[in-house]
């Protein structure tokens, strides 16, 4: 067998903290090792036509990849092994960056972990089998969980492409919490207005079915043939789709887990929300005194709200505004800790607002201290390093987005990650903000972080499109890591049957044995793991390859 | 839908995602872009917060695969000069630069690059002139296409006819062509997506900062070169030959600034900055850093976060911007009114690094001057936030910094966006 051992620098990210000559040396000479080369990042044109170069010219039967984690650019490099000639999955990804360079700085220890961990995937790959993809048919039609602006962009574009659309909303009517908003900012319209619009738009696409008062109930399947189950009150329907986008949104922080800001104990203390909700109907008059509170429910780290909620600036500069502008004579007051007023528009607004007479103070608001006459803030001005108290007739507090409250629900039917804040968590935070570990399942909108309207809807439209490109052929390539028997050592116990969680395993009353439906086989291995007699194995994961793995591992070098 | 065919104007990140984007929909693209290279200014940067992957790492995979993708037809140093309505599309004429080296040739060893005389005497604009090059070259070694090219007003010979062509010489597979010429190209497409990007702020008219004029006072980009593994120094991080230990950052410059027409926030230069201390604070250990701010706007996924871990590794924040740089005996002064204490400080280092804002790019107004789109009074392409890709000429979309200044990952969406829009335009 000959092999071929790739070495990247990743920049300065290996080749700070690992001696690549020395590994190179190490493996050069060695048995069956045909080739070892080495550049700054072999995932460029020229790493990547070094690769091609040497397979060809060295009739390589293995290649291993030391460079960063598989879960990056797996799909690439075994596009370039398939494109010199050699089967794909006889490609072995060494992680020595994650798994090695960036864990310590002791050049002379990672070295010798990378050497380990390259010989543990020459062991391995020594039992790597030339294995085929499956073709399998792709549904055109997707399921859209939650009905605000985010999913209702998603479910516009998907449907005018040619997608049946399933869209799934748990409140009575479809827009979210735009739908509430008084006034959106900056394009200064009723929320209700925009939605409106929106969902007379959608109804006049017949390929859009809207199931509101809904909820996901079951899900399963694989990409191109997910099931769900949406339940309501008409009973349960099942629908067959190729892909998901989750769109389900945020919950608003409730200020009530905060005691000193008395929230839901006076009355005068109210929420940005309900400012938009009953501006009206609020007890202020010309020459009333407000104090609009910043970051309530973000950066906090003592509740569990570590993060920025990146509209609340806004939405504190246009509550101010809006009481400014009806009474003139009112005194309002802003207490922040930055201004975030980053969106387009953001910055010019808030210096606009100031030259209206809303005031800003740097301040840490320690307590409210609700009087007769009025809430007495007691805080400290930050600017001045002065402690201050100051009566108001109402407090406003710019509430945060907290994760929405259906998370782990659809996290676990979907088998998909939240991240440390309990959002979802997204594929690459730069390059894949939208997409999911799972193929065909998306993340749009706030669900899996804050973000403003504007933001939602490009994400909303932006993974519609990904989606898009994933069913719009109609069929779709699945990795071909499924189970298979060994029909000699096979029992007919049927343990393994009762371990798959996917139904892929039938059994044979004729025969007395077990056999797979592929089709339906996810490759967990939870059958493997059970087999008492080890006649069940993942292609790709034969217990040898593992075996072999751990025995490199374990050697002394 | 092979017959469709979209233009997608510039290959920066905003360019390249959505230049993939249509592609896996099943258009034909063709990028234009108006450097040597693909990658725009993302592959300039060292790493990329708020994670530090480095930046080559996630981009050099996307730029190989528009190299690589049959749908997609890249052409580089090349701009449209024209834009006219034709039906539901575009007549184009496209005006492409010779690169004087011949593509289908050419196989990258550069050995042209050290045989040229010119070799190490031209400012390398990649490196934000902080490198010398050659006058054939290649931007940056992991570049898509993989070519050479000349760069006409340096090499002595296309300049004043005279040279020995040591480059002819080398290069075996002969594929230096002086007699290239600049071509025009017609023709037509049913939508166009724009992404020009961006350029950052000259702070060389903010005297008092000492930008231009002082040793040691450095443009974000610059540093970020500086940082890079790909940049002059190899990725060390040294000035004239020497480890500077005391870094100062200011921030918001040319940003939130009515006296040098911008504002707006520049919505990157909170976290480029914290990014830059990290990076500092990871390879040289006793390093003193200080940053001045007027808000620290930390606001996308995980920001805050990275802020509060550079605050914790030691790094000082001061509220409040530098009134002036000068010079010292040990190099420079900074005065600046601490707003928290109420005190002037001045503080002694050895570098001042300028978290200078973002400008449209310089060809965002000629492009919008030939397809007639508007612009907001700062010269970003004009949008509205519920259609946020969608210009004021139907069919013709943006997506990126030119509608105004993004992070990365609001620019992937922007892209993803503009795409949405592009294939509901083409289906209707």
């Amino acid at each position: 067998m000959r092999i071929g051992i790739f070495i990247c620098h990743c920049g300065h990210n290996i080749k700070s903290t690992v001696d690549i000559e020395g590994l190179k040396g190490y493996f050069k000479g060695l048995n069956n090792i045909a080739c070892v080369e080495d550049y700054p990042f072999m995932c460029s044109e020229p790493g990547q036509a070094l690769i091609k170069s040497s397979i060809e010219r060295f009739g390589l039967g293995r290649v291993i990849i030391a460079a960063c984690t598989k879960a990056l650019h797996q799909d690439m490099f075994k596009n370039l092994v398939r494109d010199a000639g050699l089967n794909p999955f006889l490609l072995r990804r060494v992680s020595i960056r994650e798994h090695c360079s960036w864990t310590g700085e002791d050049i002379e220890k990672n070295t010798s972990k990378a050497i380990r961990l390259i010989r543990a995937g020459i062991y391995s790959s020594a039992h790597y089998e030339p294995l085929e993809e499956k073709q399998v048919e792709v549904n055109k039609s997707a399921l859209i969980l939650g009905g605000g602006i985010s999913g209702m962009s998603a479910a516009a574009f998907l449907a005018r492409a040619g997608i049946e659309v399933y869209l799934v909303e748990k409140e009575k009517e479809l827009g979210g919490h735009v739908r509430h908003l008084e006034d959106v900012w900056p394009v200064r319209e009723r929320g209700k207005d925009i939605i409106e619009r929106m969902t007379e738009e959608l109804k006049t696409l017949n390929n859009v079915h809207i199931f509101t008062s809904s909820r996901l109930v079951s899900f399963g399947g694989s990409f191109g043939n997910y099931e769900a189950v949406i339940e309501n009150s008409g009973g349960e329907i099942k629908v067959i789709v190729g892909g998901v986008i989750v769109a389900i949104g945020f919950t608003a922080f409730d200020p009530s887990i905060k005691p000193e800001l008395q929230y839901g104990i006076d009355k005068r203390v109210i929420t940005t929300l309900e400012f938009e909700e009953k501006m009206h109907e609020l007890p202020i008059k010309e020459g009333s005194r407000v104090a609009i509170l910043h970051c309530i429910g973000s950066r906090d780290e003592i509740i569990g709200r570590p993060y920025c909620s990146r509209i609340c600036c806004i939405n504190a500069i246009k509550t101010g505004e809006a009481i400014k502008n009806r009474f003139k004579d009112s005194y309002v007051e802003s207490f922040y800790m930055d201004v975030r007023s980053h969106p387009r528009g953001g910055e010019e607004f808030y210096e606009d607002t100031q030259e209206k007479g809303l005031l800003f103070t740097r301040a840490n608001i320690s307590e409210i201290i609700p009087e007769q006459g009025g809430l007495v803030l007691r805080g400290e001005d930050t600017l001045l390093g002065m402690p201050f108290e100051r009566e108001f007739d109402l407090v406003v507090l710019s509430i945060g987005m907290s994760p929405p409250k259906d998370n782990q629900e659809i996290a676990g039917l979907l088998k998909i990650t939240l991240d440390k804040d309990r959002f979802f968590l997204e594929a690459h935070p730069k390059l894949r903000p939208y997409d999911t570990a799972l193929k065909g399942i998306f993340i749009a909108g706030t669900c899996s972080g804050p973000k403003d309207m504007e933001e939602s809807i490009n994400h909303g439209r932006a993974s519609a499109v990904k989606l898009y490109g994933l069913l719009n052929l109609g069929y779709a390539f699945i990795e071909p890591f499924v189970a298979y028997v060994d029909p000699k050592r096979c029992s007919g116990c049927r343990m393994c049957e009762q371990a798959c969680v996917a139904k892929a395993i039938k059994f044979d009353e004729g025969l007395h044995i077990v056999r797979v439906e592929e089709a339906a086989c996810m490759g967990c291995g939870l059958c493997n793991a059970t087999c008492p007699s080890s006649a069940i194995a993942l292609k790709g994961y034969k217990d040898t390859i593992i075996d072999d793995e751990i025995s490199a591992l374990t050697e002394a070098v | 839908m092979s017959e469709i065919h979209v233009l997608v104007i510039g290959g920066g990140i905003a360019g390249i995602t959505a230049a993939l984007e249509l592609a896996s929909c099943g258009v034909e693209v063709t990028m234009l872009e108006e450097g040597p290279s693909i990658g725009g200014r993302m592959i300039q940067l060292d790493k990329t917060f708020p994670t530090l992957d480095c930046s080559s790492c996630t981009l050099t995979p996307k730029m190989v695969e528009v190299a690589l993708n049959p749908k997609i037809e890249l052409l580089t140093l090349a701009m449209p000069i024209e834009v006219l309505r034709e039906s539901r599309g575009f007549k184009v004429k496209i005006r492409k630069r010779p690169r004087y080296v011949d593509m289908s040739r050419c196989t990258a060893c550069g050995l042209c690059s050290d045989a040229c005389v010119m070799k190490g005497r031209i400012r390398h604009e990649f490196d934000c002139n902080l490198s010398k090059r050659p006058a054939i070259y290649i931007p940056f070694p992991q570049a898509v296409p993989q070519k050479y090219l000349i760069d006409g007003m340096g090499c002595l010979f296309i300049s004043r006819g005279k040279c020995k062509k040591a480059c002819v010489d080398v290069c075996g597979p002969n594929a230096i062509d002086f007699s290239q010429k600049e071509e025009i190209l017609e023709r037509y497409y049913d939508s166009i997506i724009v992404a020009p990007g961006f350029d950052l702020y000259d702070p060389t008219e903010k005297k008092e900062l000492g930008y231009g004029t002082l040793e040691g006072v450095l443009t974000g980009l610059e540093f970020e070169r500086l940082c890079s593994v790909t940049g002059p120094t190899g990725g060390e991080i040294k000035l004239n030959g020497k480890v500077p230990r005391r870094f100062y950052f200011i921030q918001c410059v040319g940003s939130r600034d009515r006296q040098t027409g911008a504002r707006f926030c520049s919505r990157v230069c909170c976290m480029y900055t914290a990014k830059h201390a990290n990076i500092i604070k990871d390879r040289i250990k006793d390093a003193q850093i200080y940053i001045s701010y007027i808000d620290v706007r930390a606001y996308g996924k995980g920001y805050e976060e990275f802020y509060k871990n550079t605050q914790d590794a030691g790094t000082f924040y001061i509220r409040g911007i530098p009134g002036e740089v000068v010079q010292t005996k040990e190099g420079l002064l900074v005065r600046v009114e601490d707003m928290l204490s109420g005190e002037i400080r001045e503080i002694d280092t050895d570098v001042v690094i300028l978290a200078t804002g973002v400008r449209p790019h310089k060809g965002t107004e000629e492009l919008c001057n030939i397809m007639s789109l508007k612009k907001d009074e700062y010269g970003f392409i004009k949008v509205n936030a519920t259609e946020p890709s969608r210009t004021n000429i139907e069919g013709i979309f943006v997506c990126g910094m030119a509608s105004g200044p993004k992070d990365i990952a609001d620019t992937v969406a922007s892209a993803g966006e503009a795409v949405a829009r592009c294939m509901e335009y083409l289906k209707e």
